[in-house]
């Protein structure tokens, strides 16, 4: 869930990053082809790939906005929803927003004293701290009702699939951790991407499950 | 934090926690589980509650619990019941022998 505010910060993110790689692409003989100084000379990739950074960020207000769209409740249980899920928003909006910055200064072939693994590694490690972070809290959070009765679960399994969001959550979140200090940078972001998409499913499997579950509650 | 310290601190608590982390029950339920006064049980809950460990809900004169500790609470819980804290301290060897005669 996503209050207004931080809507509002999230998108004037957005536009700034968009903005910035407009400018950046308008200043290219070809849009189409931006050069990154690499370990071996310089690399070249396509223009598109400064809206990579702002495209992620817009997916991530998606994400929030789409739960808003799906869940209803109370007003309290809903501000208890977007007060959780501030810091997370706002923290991966600012790194998203470093990233950018350091992308186009990188076209530009500035902050070349930068260490861009270095970078990458505490971005990461940054990241799997707000992961843990949200994963604890998590169980805490109030019952919201869903607006399709597909999704519809009851106090008692929303609950446990917070806890096991939660632990799942913390558990990843360490093992970011683990990859961002030992892998090397490439293979680290291949682990990252590849087991996002697991993390999710595992957590749908789940509520799947629990939703075949006969209620505890209209036994209690 | 105090709160949770103080909560997790007391045996029976713990107890209740862990009861709860099966499945939500009612105060009559979980008392049957304990042989202790229902005041007594009533102050419990309350701490918990005080502590954000549980969320009580309030159907007709029913009073349905719930477990409502995060993940580090809930790792929590299981240290201080794996260590075994509050728990009564076990007799000392010499006063063992005394009451052994």
């Amino acid at each position: 869930m996503i209050d207004r505010k931080t809507l509002g910060i999230l998108i004037l993110l957005v536009l700034a990053m968009t903005a910035t790689a407009i400018w950046r692409l308008s200043q290219l003989p070809d849009w189409t082809q931006v050069t990154f100084p690499g370990p071996n000379g310089a690399r070249t990739k396509h223009g598109l790939i400064l809206f990579f950074i702002p495209a992620c960020t817009l997916f991530m207000i998606a994400v929030p906005w789409a739960k808003k769209w799906l869940f209803t409740g109370p007003h309290d249980a809903i501000q208890a929803h977007q007060r959780s899920g501030r810091l997370v928003l706002l923290g991966t909006g600012a790194i998203l927003a470093v990233s950018q910055a350091f992308m186009i200064a990188r076209s530009m072939w500035l902050g070349l004293s930068v260490d861009a693994q270095m970078l990458s590694r505490g971005t990461l490690i940054v990241s799997a701290v707000l992961v843990i972070m949200r994963g604890n809290s998590l169980p805490k959070l109030p019952w919201l009702s869903a607006r399709f009765p597909a999704h519809q679960l009851d106090a008692w399994q929303q609950a446990r699939i917070r806890r096991f969001a939660g632990r799942l959550s913390i558990a990843y979140g360490l093992a970011m951790i683990a990859v961002a200090a030992t892998l090397p940078v490439p293979t680290m972001v291949v682990a990252v991407l590849a087991t996002a998409p697991a993390y999710v499913a595992v957590n749908a499997w789940y509520g799947h499950r629990l939703r075949r579950e006969p209620s505890h509650l209209t036994q209690a | 934090m105090n709160l949770v310290f103080k909560a997790l601190s007391d045996p029976t608590r713990r107890q209740i926690l862990q009861l709860l982390r099966q499945k939500p029950m009612n105060a009559g339920e979980l008392a049957e589980h304990f042989p202790i006064a229902k005041s007594t049980l009533s102050a419990h809950f309350a701490i918990l509650r005080e502590a954000d460990l549980v969320e009580a809900s309030k159907s007709g004169t029913v009073i349905t619990y719930m477990l409502k500790a995060s993940v580090l609470e809930e790792a929590l819980l299981a240290f201080t019941d794996a260590m075994g804290f509050g728990l009564p301290k076990p007799m000392k060897l010499k006063g063992a022998k005394r009451e052994a005669r």
